[in-house]
C-alpha cells in the first residue's frame, strides 16, 4: 500500500507565553485519512496546537509543516495560501456577527483571490453546506439569532465550504448539552466520511472521542453506523495533552488500558442527577 | 526601572508597526472599499450632531468671555477675529478631534476588542483576510478623511455661533463681525487648522484599533481596551497639539 500524504506534521515545537510554555517540544505527524482526538484539560494546549497549525500562532521554535511543506518562513500572506486548504471550527464558532448565515459561510469563497468562484456558485456552495448541517432555512438570519449549538453547525458549514483536505476542531461540543453535542459530533462524523477530510479535534469530553472512533456515517443509509472493527477506524488515534506535552498518544484500547490518573480521569463515565450515564 | 518601561516602549512600537502595515495596505489589493464608506458614514455623518453642537457652543462662548475682556481695551469689536482664530487654530481641532476620539476611538477598540475576544479576528486571518487591511485600513483613512472636514464645519459653525452672541448680545453689527473674522485669518491658520486634525485622525484611529486587537480577558478586557483608547487617544491629541502649535509659531514669527 502507497504511503498515504504527509497533511501535518510539528518537529520539536514549542509556544510560549510569557516564558511559559503553552506547547512544549511536540513533535507528530498526521497522514491523510486520519483523524487525531486531542483531550486535555482547559489550559493543556489545546488550542494553541490548533493555532499553531493555522499558522496564527508562530512557534518560539522547532517547525510546523503542513502538505510536507515547512511553514517557518512564510508571511502572513503567503499563509493565506496555505489556509486555503484548511477548515477550521473555533472554540465559540468564531462567526461574524455583523454578517448574515450566508455571508458567514460564504465568506472563505468570497475572500479567495486565487479563483474565486462566480457570485451564483458561491451561493449554491454556501446553500449545500448549510444543507449539509441541516441549517438550509437559516441563509438571511443573523448569528445572535441562532443557539449555540445552531451557531457551532453554521462554524462547520464554513470549515467545509471550502473542501478542505485538513479540519481542525476546536473543542466543538464545549458549553453544549449532551443532544445537541451528539449532533455536533455526528455531523463532524458525517463530514469526515463524506468529504474524506483528514480531522483533528479538541476537546475535553471523551465521548466525542469515543463516538468518532467507533462510529461513522453510511452514506448509502444516510445513517450513523458502528464502525468495521476489522480495519475501520485504524486511522482514529488519541492524543491527551497536559501542560503542553503529551501524556498520552494510542488508540482507544490503549487509552482505556492506561493507568495513568491524569488520562483515566477524561474517561470517568459522568452521570446526571438520576444516576444516568450522559 | 528598565522593566517599567519595556511595556509603553513596546506599545508605541506596535502603534507605529500597525500603522505603517496599515499605510501600506492602502497600496495593497483587495482595497476594502465599502468598509471604507461604511465607516466615513459612523464616523463622518454619525459624528455631524455632536461636532455642530460643540463647535456652535464653544464659539458662542469664546465670543462672551473675550467681549467682556476686548471691552476694557475699548477693541469690543475685535470680537470676531478673536473668536475666528481661536477656533479655526485650535479650539475646532481639538474639540472636534475629542469629540471624535470619545466617539470613534471607544467604538474602534470596542467593537475590534469583542471580535478579538469572540475569535472573529483569528477566523478571519484563518479565512484568508488580512485583519488589518480589512479592518484598521478603511477605519484610519476614513478617520483621515472626515476629520479635516468635520473640523471646517466646526470652525464654521462656532464662528456663526460668536456672531449669534455678537449681534444678540454685545452690541456689534454682523459686518463687523464677519469683517474682523475674515480678516484675522491667514492661511498659515487654515493649514494648522487642517494639519492637525488630519494628525490627531492617525492618533485616533490607530490607537482605537491598536487597543481593540490587543483586547485580552473577555467582556472586562473590551471595556478595559475602551476606555484606554479613549484616554490614550484624547491625551495624546493634547500632546500632538502642542507640537503642531509649536511649529506653526515658530515658522510664523
Amino acid at each position: 500500500m502507497a504511503e498515504r500524504q504527509p497533511i501535518l506534521e510539528f518537529e520539536n515545537v514549542t509556544v510560549s507565553f510569557a516564558g511559559t510554555p503553552a506547547l512544549d517540544d511536540i513533535s507528530f505527524l498526521v497522514r491523510e485519512g486520519d483523524s487525531r482526538i486531542i483531550l486535555g484539560a482547559a489550559g493543556s494546549g489545546k488550542s494553541v496546537l490548533m493555532k499553531t497549525a493555522l499558522g496564527l500562532i508562530k512557534p518560539d521554535s522547532g517547525r510546523v509543516k503542513v502538505f510536507g511543506d515547512d511553514t517557518s518562513n512564510l508571511s502572513e500572506r503567503q499563509w493565506f495560501a496555505v489556509r486555503r486548504k484548511l477548515g477550521v471550527l473555533f472554540q465559540e464558532g468564531g462567526l461574524f456577527d455583523s454578517l448574515t448565515i450566508e455571508e458567514n459561510v460564504a465568506y472563505p469563497l468570497e475572500n479567495n483571490r486565487v479563483n474565486k468562484p462566480s457570485a451564483r456558485e458561491i451561493h449554491e456552495r454556501a446553500r449545500k453546506a448549510l444543507e449539509f448541517v441541516e441549517l438550509g432555512g437559516t441563509l438571511d438570519k443573523v448569528p445572535s439569532e441562532l443557539s449555540g449549538g445552531m451557531r457551532r453547525r453554521v462554524g462547520i458549514a464554513r470549515a467545509m465550504v471550502t473542501n478542505p483536505v485538513l479540519t481542525l476542531y476546536d473543542s466543538p461540543t464545549a458549553g453544549l448539552d449532551p443532544i445537541t453535542s451528539y449532533t455536533i459530533v455526528a455531523l463532524i462524523a458525517k463530514e469526515r466520511r463524506v468529504h474524506n477530510t483528514t480531522t483533528m479535534i479538541a476537546t475535553h469530553r471523551y465521548q466525542d472521542g469515543h463516538f468518532l472512533a467507533n462510529y461513522t456515517y453510511n452514506d448509502a443509509t444516510g445513517r450513523i453506523e458502528p464502525v468495521n472493527r476489522d480495519g475501520g477506524d485504524a486511522g482514529t488515534r488519541f492524543w491527551v495533552l497536559r501542560s503542553g506535552r503529551f501524556a498520552f498518544r494510542g488508540s482507544q484500547s490503549e487509552l482505556e488500558q492506561t493507568d495513568d490518573p491524569y488520562v483515566r480521569n477524561f474517561m470517568k463515565p459522568r452521570t446526571d442527577s438520576d444516576g444516568k450515564q450522559i | 526601572m528598565l522593566d517599567f518601561l519595556k511595556g509603553p516602549v513596546q506599545a508605541v512600537q506596535d502603534v507605529f508597526t500597525l500603522g505603517g502595515k496599515a499605510i501600506g495596505n492602502v497600496f495593497r489589493r483587495p482595497f476594502y472599499w465599502s468598509d471604507m464608506f461604511v465607516q466615513m458614514d459612523i464616523i463622518g455623518v454619525g459624528s455631524l450632531p455632536i461636532v455642530i453642537l460643540t463647535g456652535f457652543f464653544s464659539g458662542a462662548v469664546m465670543a462672551l468671555q473675550m467681549s467682556n475682556a476686548l471691552a476694557t481695551y475699548g477693541a469690543k469689536e475685535q470680537t470676531g477675529m478673536v473668536v475666528s482664530i481661536t477656533l479655526v487654530r485650535e479650539l475646532g481641532p481639538a474639540l472636534t478631534s475629542l469629540m471624535v476620539a470619545g466617539r470613534n476611538a471607544s467604538g474602534m477598540a470596542s467593537e475590534l476588542g469583542s471580535m478579538k475576544v469572540t475569535e472573529q479576528i483569528d477566523a478571519m486571518r484563518a479565512l484568508g483576510t488580512d485583519p488589518i487591511q480589512k479592518l484598521v485600513t478603511p477605519r484610519m483613512l476614513a478617520t483621515a478623511f472626515t476629520l479635516p472636514l468635520l473640523t471646517v464645519i466646526a470652525d464654521f459653525v462656532g464662528i456663526f455661533g460668536g456672531y449669534l452672541v455678537a449681534i444678540s448680545t454685545l452690541g456689534i453689527t454682523g459686518p463687523q463681525f464677519w469683517t474682523s473674522a475674515w480678516q484675522a485669518l491667514d492661511y498659515s491658520d487654515i493649514a494648522q487648522g487642517l494639519v492637525k486634525p488630519f494628525t490627531f485622525s492617525f492618533a485616533i484611529s490607530l490607537i482605537g484599533c491598536y487597543y481593540g486587537l490587543n483586547t485580552t480577558g473577555g467582556t472586562q478586557g473590551v471595556g478595559r481596551a475602551t476606555t484606554q483608547a479613549v484616554v490614550v487617544a484624547s491625551v495624546l491629541i493634547f500632546v500632538l497639539t502642542f507640537f503642531i502649535t509649536k511649529i506653526f509659531v515658530g515658522r510664523v514669527y
